[in-house]
Formats: structure tokens, C-alpha cells, sequence
């Protein structure tokens, strides 16, 4: 299982360079105006726009992963094989894992230096660890549609399921009541404060909760894949 | 030589970042420090690997779930436990009248005492990396080095002190001691040894059982986030941990570890060292 981890590496070598050349560009957003921000919610602003950005470049560095594998006759080989399905299945989820986790110790390293050299940078150590769980449960939802349907019909698929997500959002925001988001800067500040400051046990125990489960549902992922790769071959252009 | 390199490159940063920074509290006052500090063992791991071309094998990277469940769930419930004892244990020392409800509820109750709990989790596993960087360079390289010399018993201890020492510049300032005790700081940095060296115990038990890093980094982490909040859900929102900071932390991060390190010694007295499989 190691080995196809570094084969995945080795595969993905220049292309996950790339993205994380981005992903680390995004982060620089943070140096930006250094103490010349002197208003408190244009940090936070900033702060929050590019951690987010940086995690869906990474986000994008983690799908990339699969369709480099798309070929029959590797995925015959690699289901005849020993180790099976399970070990290149679980090679690809540990890969996507140890990323995820990668992102988060560079983003609170590049934030902790931007809050040194920046002075007034916002502490988004929470908001990094919370990005890095909606981002394994991201990945749980995505992987298995890119081993069932592989990654070009996975990709649309997921499309889809984003496009509906966006719509239902765009709808709320013309129709639905937004009083209570206030201005872009302080929705940013207040998700901070939200994040930082005590909250009710309820609202802690439900974020906490939602947050620790992504671990089981990330397995169960993993167990769902194994189960739809056969099928997923047949679908393989090569 | 080895071992001089990467001694070298993991006691650098602390005892760099600590003078530097100007006194204020306990806490390092670069963010970058605070943040970064426990990643230089693991750094020094990797730095040294490179420098001196030892390449990656006896990394203890691998992940060994297989089997090693009971092991994994221990690194999980050991500062749970540790935690709790040391809790009672200070309670009886310092308490009269001791009340368990009365303490749920100085901690704001019953709701908040799982959802600080279970905060502390979410965020703990999240910052399980913070600990890996810890024990990917005491316990997946400088105790197996150390091991190459002497015995296990010995190796574990050289590993306690040298860890200790380790945290020297932090409790000088402070940091889970306190000040006000006798020979400030230098008793503090003796116990911090102490403690190390018990907590080594279990530590390297839960690496040599796995032949993985990952349940002592698991366990270190939770040891951190979660061990003293244990205490206070015991002891209630008094002036224990305040007024008795010294006798609080050798309690709960020397004699109680200390009960556990026995069998965990024994355990790795009677174990010769194997290589991790390639």
C-alpha cells in the first residue's frame, strides 16, 4: 500500500507542485497591506478569503489524484493483484488524508508568520481546522462517484450536485431574509468571533459532533469505494 | 554523529525562539514560535536522514491499524485517565467537603462540561499533527538511536531527560510549574525530566507494540488538549490548579504517569528491539 502511495507521488509529482505553489500563493494574500490594515474586519476579510481559496486549491491538488489511474489495464492488474482493490483504494485515501493534513499545518504555520511580520493578520487556527474537516467530508463524498463512474462522469456528477447546492444558496440570498449577515467584512469577523469566542454548549456539542464524525464517514467512504471500483472500470475510456 | 546533528537541530529553534522573545507570560510571543515549535523534532528527523544519507527505513511511519486497535484506543483513553485520577487524587489532597455535583456545576455544568470535552477533541484531532512533530523525532528516531547503545530502560530515560531539557526555556518562564516553588526554575526543569521520562514510558510502549509513530503522536497530542481539562472536570472550578500549580503538575504528569509507566517498562524490558520491516 506504501509503494502505491509513492507511485502516486511520483505520478502526481509536478502537477501537485503546481497546485501547491497556488495554494501557497493564496496564503501570501495574508502579507498583503501588512500593518497598514488598520481596520479590523478588512483582516479578518483577507485572512478568511485566502485560507478558503488556499483549501479549495488544495481541495482541487486531492481530486487531482484519480484520474491519473484511469487506465484497464492497471485497474485489472491492480484488482488481480495481492493486495487488491483494497490497498489502492486505501493507498489514494491516505494520500488524499495526509494532503489534507498538510494543508492545515501550512496554513497555520503561513498564518502564525503573517500575524509576526503582518501585525494585524487575523489567527484562523480554527478556522483551518474546521476547513480540514469539511475537507475530508468533501473528499468522502467525492471519491466514491470517481471510482463509480470515473472521473470524468464523477466530475459532472458532482457538478451537479454543487450547481443544485449554489442555486439553492443564490435563492435564499434573493429571496430568503439576509438581515442577518450584515456587510461581506463583518460576516467574515463574526465567523471569526463565532469560531474564537465562547458559545452555548448546544451549538459546541453540534459543531464538535458534525466535526469528529467526518472521521467514521471518511472510513465508511473508503469501504463504499472498494465496493463501486469494479464497476467504475468498465467505464474507463482506456 | 548522528544523533549530535539531530540533537542539535531540535534543541536550536526552542532555545532560540525563547530568549528572543521578550518576557511576557509564560506564552512565546512570536506566533510563528508558538506554532512551529513542536514541529523541529520531526524536522530534525527528516534534516537528518538527508544530511547524513540514512535514508527512511525504522521511520515508524507506517500506520500498523491492523492488530494494534487496542493500542490506539489506549493512546485515546490514557490522558482521559491520567486526567481523571490526578483529578480525584488532587481533590483529596486539597478539598474538603468534596462535592462531584458541585464541581459539574462550578464547570458550568453538566452541558458544558461535555461540550468543553467534546470541543477539546474536535480540536485535538484536528492538531494531531502537532504532536506527530514531536514524536516522529523523540520516539521514531532519538530512542531507537539511543537503543543502538544501551538498553531499552536506560534509552527511554536518556530519551525522558533529553525531552525534558528540551522544554527547559518553557518552564523557565513558567510553563506547567508555575514560579512560585523552591529553586525557581530549576526544580521545575528536574520534574519536567521526571515527568518526561514517565510519560516516555507509555509513549514508547504505544510505538514499539504498533511499530508505528501514530499512537504515541495520537496520545501526545491529547495529552496536551485534553489531560489538564480532565483534571478540572474532576476538581471543579477551584484554586487548585492556581494556588498548587507545582504539586498539580507533578501529580498529574509524574506520579500518576509514573504508576503507568511500570508495567509499561517491564513491558519493554523484557522485549528485545526489533527493526521495523522494510
Amino acid at each position: 500500500m506504501y509503494g502505491l502511495m509513492y507511485k502516486d507521488l511520483a505520478v502526481n509529482k509536478k502537477n501537485l507542485l503546481i497546485l501547491f505553489g497556488g495554494f501557497l500563493l493564496m496564503h501570501i494574500l495574508q502579507f498583503l497591506g501588512g500593518g497598514e490594515l488598520e481596520d479590523e474586519n478588512t483582516a479578518f476579510l483577507i485572512t478568511a478569503m485566502s485560507v478558503a481559496m488556499a483549501f479549495m486549491i488544495s481541495g482541487a491538488a486531492e481530486s487531482y489524484l484519480f484520474s491519473a489511474d484511469e487506465r484497464k489495464k492497471f485497474a485489472f492488474w491492480v484488482i488481480s493483484s495481492q493486495t487488491g482493490v483494497k490497498a489502492l483504494v486505501g493507498a489514494k485515501y491516505l494520500f488524499v488524508f495526509a494532503l489534507a493534513v498538510l494543508s492545515v499545518v501550512l496554513s497555520i504555520s503561513i498564518n502564525a508568520l503573517s500575524i509576526d511580520l503582518a501585525g494585524n493578520a487575523a489567527n484562523s487556527s480554527v478556522l483551518c481546522i474546521m476547513l480540514f474537516y469539511v475537507q475530508l467530508f468533501l473528499r468522502g463524498v467525492e471519491i466514491p462517484f470517481l471510482y463509480a463512474f470515473g472521473s470524468k462522469r464523477g466530475n459532472n456528477v458532482r457538478a451537479v450536485i454543487m450547481m443544485t447546492v449554489a442555486l439553492a444558496i443564490s435563492v435564499y440570498l434573493l429571496f430568503g431574509d439576509i438581515s442577518s449577515f450584515g456587510s461581506l467584512e463583518d460576516m467574515w469577523k463574526r465567523i471569526f468571533d463565532f469560531l474564537d469566542t465562547e458559545q452555548s454548549p448546544a451549538v459546541i456539542i453540534t459543531i464538535s459532533v458534525m466535526g469528529l464524525s467526518v472521521f467514521p464517514l471518511y472510513y465508511l467512504s473508503y469501504v463504499i469505494s472498494c465496493k463501486v471500483y469494479k464497476r467504475g472500470v468498465t467505464s474507463y475510456d482506456r | 554523529m548522528r544523533m549530535i546533528i539531530f540533537l542539535l537541530l531540535s534543541f536550536t529553534p526552542p532555545y532560540l525562539f525563547m530568549p528572543l522573545s521578550p518576557d511576557d507570560g509564560i506564552f512565546i510571543s512570536s506566533a510563528f514560535g508558538a506554532t512551529t515549535v513542536m514541529f523541529y523534532p520531526a524536522i530534525a528527523n527528516l534534516l537528518t536522514r538527508l544530511i547524513t544519507r540514512e535514508g527512511m527505513g525504522e521511520s515508524f511511519l507506517r500506520i500498523n491499524l491492523r492488530g494494534h486497535g487496542r493500542e490506539y484506543v489506549l493512546s485515546l483513553l490514557y490522558p482521559v485517565l491520567v486526567g481523571l485520577i490526578g483529578g480525584v487524587v488532587l481533590t483529596l489532597m486539597y478539598t474538603k467537603n468534596y462535592s462531584l455535583a458541585a464541581a459539574i456545576e462550578s464547570n458550568g455544568g453538566g452541558d458544558d462540561v461535555a461540550a468543553s470535552f467534546l470541543y477539546a477533541l474536535f480540536i485535538g484531532a484536528g492538531e494531531v499533527f502537532l504532536g506527530f512533530g514531536e514524536e516522529f523525532g523523540w520516539r521514531a528516531y532519538l530512542t531507537p538511536k539511543l537503543e543502538k547503545l544501551m538498553p531499552t530502560f536506560p534509552a527511554v530515560c536518556v530519551t525522558g531527560v533529553i525531552w525534558g531539557l528540551w522544554h527547559a526555556p518553557l518552564v523557565a518562564r513558567g510553563y506547567d510549574w508555575g514560579t512560585d516553588y523552591p529553586f525557581f526554575p530549576f526544580l521545575g526543569i528536574i520534574s519536567m525530566c521526571g515527568a518526561c521520562i514517565m510519560l516516555s514510558a507509555f509513549l514508547t510502549y504505544l510505538t514499539k507494540r504498533t511499530g508505528s509513530v501514530y499512537p504515541a503522536a495520537i496520545c501526545h497530542t491529547f495529552i496536551d488538549v485534553i489531560m489538564a481539562l480532565c483534571v478540572l472536570m474532576v476538581t471543579g472550578e477551584t484554586d487548585i490548579l492556581e494556588n498548587h500549580t507545582y504539586m498539580s503538575s507533578l501529580v498529574v504528569m509524574f506520579l500518576i504517569p509514573a504508576v503507568f509507566a511500570v508495567p509499561c517498562f517491564v513491558y519493554l524490558c523484557r522485549k528485545k528491539p526489533l527493526p521495523e520491516k522494510a
